[in-house]
């Protein structure tokens, strides 16, 4: 069992100087506002422990110079320690982990310019170099560290054990069984199968000697090593699988965290196909109004020149009256004349009378009298008019204002459309910015499928050689009962029965294996169940129930599993699971919380901090107050908290960690 | 005096002109169009502005402008002029160009095919 004592911090992110808290058995609640550095002191638990120290951002690269003390930077000054006093199993230790800079680096640029010092003190005495890792390696491995240290972002992981297709649900079941001693039968297993392997390799050897079954013994090495070759593609495929589920849940987040920018630019794609399409209509619809517009000019003239035939055309019927008019007169003239100096009447063509050749020779007095001339000037304007007539009718148009105004408004049409589309170009291209990476994220689906081929591929090809292999340690069977039929002497009797001793003791452990899976899974789902039913208020839920990987899924009172749980409820469950993983586990040791009701609602964190003595025998929380009530915890947990802490503010770059609790 | 031989554009109509070119085919189609529309509305009622001083931008000869000479023979007909007709057209087309920029500049959603 591991306890805390003490852990002293020095220069250690906004921990200036050195800053001490002490922990007793209980909880121990250190109060902190947002930004006082409680994931740091978190980090600060993870690094003394672990030696590691988990990043916050992915993107940053230079990891110990950000937890050097930010005050100490500004004067030059890189480096910090942790040391954290604890006791194992009732025995004194005494941790001390130290960065400082490298000999001869000023400004360190990177974390390689840091060099790192260890100290291990076992009761009185120094653990060497050595032994060190081994030690601390035995009182916390790295893998069940997410049990111990762990915040919101990690128990949301939890959540990945319902689904068997995750790689993170393997490592966490990993972990998980790691936690509860399985690699222990696991370790004796493999073992034992060692063991089989160095009999059976003897046994081969004793048998061959018998020329009877040197065939056999032939045929059985050919299927050893073939049966090698095969755990061999197996274990390569499989390894080759889980890289590819791994790629595919980053892709995967990768889709969901890019599916705005995918989306947006799907639609500016469409975007620009769209200008592209209504520009093309555009240029079309722009020659045909060119070659429309080449008239427009007489189109525009047209009244002025209908006005202008019109008079012309007056004009002209005027004067071709006048002469009409004139050539009549004149034309009867010349008739009357020729009657009267051809002595016949033009009517009746019988011979004038002096009578009516007095008669006729009025009439032409008259008429002459009667007749207007048409004058020479008269017929040219006349001309002149017919002429100026033809070159305007020559020029007029059909009326192709319509047809124009048509195309014209087609084409503004399409213009407001193009500077529409092309402005939400802009506005996405603004939204999304980084253009480089479009075709990374364009491709993202593509990928995703790619991926899911290749493990549709995989899992085919790990199928087949599963079969391949069950049926040669089939025929392996088959050939070593044929061997163990014929004749034996007494030293090949002897190895057999060995052999059959260390495989009688695989299956046993096999066997064991598979019970105490079982079992364990039977005590986890019984200890979370009950854990859980004290932290939740809905009375509907009735129990967990546990999958292979150590998931657990809520059971309602009719029986039937809820398959929507809440993001709050998946806080509980994985809290309910760490409880139960620390009842049930040959490890055990303090939990350090970071912000753990952060998804809770005002009850659950309530049901929560009263449960919190039940999880371990040491709970160190990190929490704000806003997050739960600072008198109802101080009530709820009565004289199971042990200390309290609070994260003073000095100055943005400077925390002073102060005791809290008021003494009663 | 003896009538000018070539018709140009000063630089407020050839802008004028250049900016109509995605409705039109070519300057000399804004050209007409312009000296339609000055035609149309009589002359002496638009206001313009010609400078003299201005060096034209873009110069065609007058075979180029009224191949088949009706432009030539409208002067005639409608103003009942025959004097210097080519420079008449010159002055035309310009003035009619500028009223158009007028048009556009106190209204720049201004539809050209809106005269006709």
């Amino acid at each position: 069992m591991l306890e805390f004592v003490e852990l002293k911090i020095t220069n250690f992110g906004p921990y200036k100087d050195t800053q001490v808290i002490k922990f007793d058995k209980g909880v121990t609640i250190i109060w902190g506002d947002n930004g006082r550095g409680k994931t740091i002191l978190l980090n600060a638990f993870r690094y003394a422990l672990l030696g590691i120290v988990k990043e916050r951002s992915k993107q940053k690269k230079n990891n110990l110079i950000s937890l050097c003390n930010w005050e100490n930077i500004e004067q030059g000054i890189y480096e910090f320690s942790v040391q954290l006093s604890f006791k194992y199993n009732g025995e004194p230790y005494e941790l001390r982990r130290k960065f400082q800079l490298r000999p001869g680096i000023v400004e360190p640029k990177s974390d390689n310019d840091f060099e790192e010092e260890v100290f291990l003190q076992k009761s009185n005495s120094i653990v060497s170099q050595n032994e060190l890792r081994q030690q601390l390696t035995k009182i916390m491995p790295e893998q069940v560290s997410r049990f111990f240290l762990f915040d919101g972002e990690l128990l949301s992981e939890y959540e990945d054990l319902l689904d068997n297709n995750r790689a993170i649900s393997s490592k966490i079941k990993d972990s998980i069984e790691k936690i509860l001693g399985v690699p222990i039968l696991i370790n004796a297993l493999n073992d034992v199968n060692a063991e089989y392997e160095k009999i059976n390799k003897q046994y081969l050897k004793i048998a061959n000697k018998n020329e009877s079954n040197s065939q056999i013994i032939g045929a059985l090495e050919s299927a050893n090593v073939k049966l090698s070759h095969l755990q061999r593609s197996y274990n390569l495929y499989t390894k080759e699988k889980e890289t590819e589920i791994q790629r595919k849940k980053i892709i995967e987040v990768e889709l969901s965290r890019t599916e705005r920018v995918r989306a947006q630019i799907e639609n500016k794609n469409k975007l620009l196909q769209e200008i592209n399409s209504n520009e093309e209509r555009r240029i079309q619809l722009q020659a045909t109004l060119k070659e429309y517009s080449k008239d427009a000019w007489l189109v525009l003239l047209n009244p002025i020149v209908k006005e202008k035939l019109l008079m012309i055309d007056k004009e002209i019927k005027s004067l071709e009256h006048k002469q009409y008019k004139e050539a009549n007169i004149t034309n009867e003239i010349k008739k009357l004349s020729q009657a009267i100096h051809s002595n016949l009447c033009p009517t009746c063509h019988r011979d004038l009378e002096e009578e009516n050749k007095l008669e006729i020779n009025n009439k032409i007095k008259l008429l002459k009298e009667t007749v207007i001339e048409f004058t020479d000037s008269e017929k040219s304007r006349l001309e002149y008019l017919q002429r100026n007539k033809t070159i305007l009718r020559a020029q007029e148009v059909q009326n192709i204002k319509e047809l124009i105004n048509n195309l014209n408004s087609q084409i503004d049409d399409l213009t407001v459309k193009i500077i529409d589309s092309k402005g939400k170009v802009n506005e996405i291209n603004q939204s999304i910015g980084k253009p480089d990476q479009y075709e990374t994220i364009a491709n993202l689906n593509n990928d995703h499928a790619i991926i899911i081929n290749n493990i549709r591929v995989l899992d085919d090809t790990i199928t087949r050689i599963d079969r391949d292999i069950a049926e040669t340690n089939s025929n392996i069977n088959i050939l070593t009962k044929k061997i163990d039929n014929t004749r034996i002497d007494n030293e090949l009797q002897n190895i057999l029965t060995l052999k059959e001793s260390v495989l009688s003791l695989r299956d046993l452990f096999k066997d064991g294996i598979s019970i105490y899976r079982d079992k364990l899974r039977e005590k986890v789902q019984l200890d979370a169940s009950m854990l859980f039913r004290r932290i939740s208020h809905e009375k509907d839920f009735v129990d967990l129930v546990i999958n292979d990987n150590y998931g657990l899924n809520i059971l309602y009172r009719d029986g039937k599993e809820n398959v929507n749980r809440s993001a709050g409820y998946e806080h509980i469950i994985a809290i309910s699971l760490i409880g139960a993983l620390q009842q049930n586990a040959p490890l055990s040791g303090p939990i350090v919380m970071d912000s753990p009701f952060g998804r809770l609602d005002e009850v659950h964190s309530k049901n929560i901090s009263a449960a919190l003595g039940s999880l371990s025998h040491q709970v160190i929380l990190l929490a704000y107050e806003g997050e739960i009530d600072v008198q109802f915890a101080r009530h709820t947990l009565g004289s199971g908290l042990s200390n309290e802490y609070k994260l003073e503010r000095i100055s943005g770059k400077h925390t002073k960690i102060v005791e809290f609790r008021e003494k009663t | 005096m003896a009538d000018i031989v070539n018709i140009g554009l000063y630089p407020t109509a050839h802008t004028t002109a250049s900016n109509l070119l995605d409705r039109f085919d070519t300057l000399i189609d804004v050209a007409k169009y312009a000296f339609a529309f000055a035609v149309k509305n009589k002359v002496q009622i638009i206001p313009v502005d010609i400078s003299s001083t201005e060096s034209k931008k873009t110069v065609w000869n007058v075979g180029s402008v009224d191949p088949d000479g009706y432009m030539v023979s409208l002067i005639g007909i409608i103003f009942n002029n025959t004097h210097e007709p080519y420079k008449q057209i010159e002055f035309l087309i310009n003035a009619g160009l500028l009223r158009i920029h007028e048009m556009i500049e106190s209204d720049p959603k201004f539809d050209i095919f809106s005269l006709l």
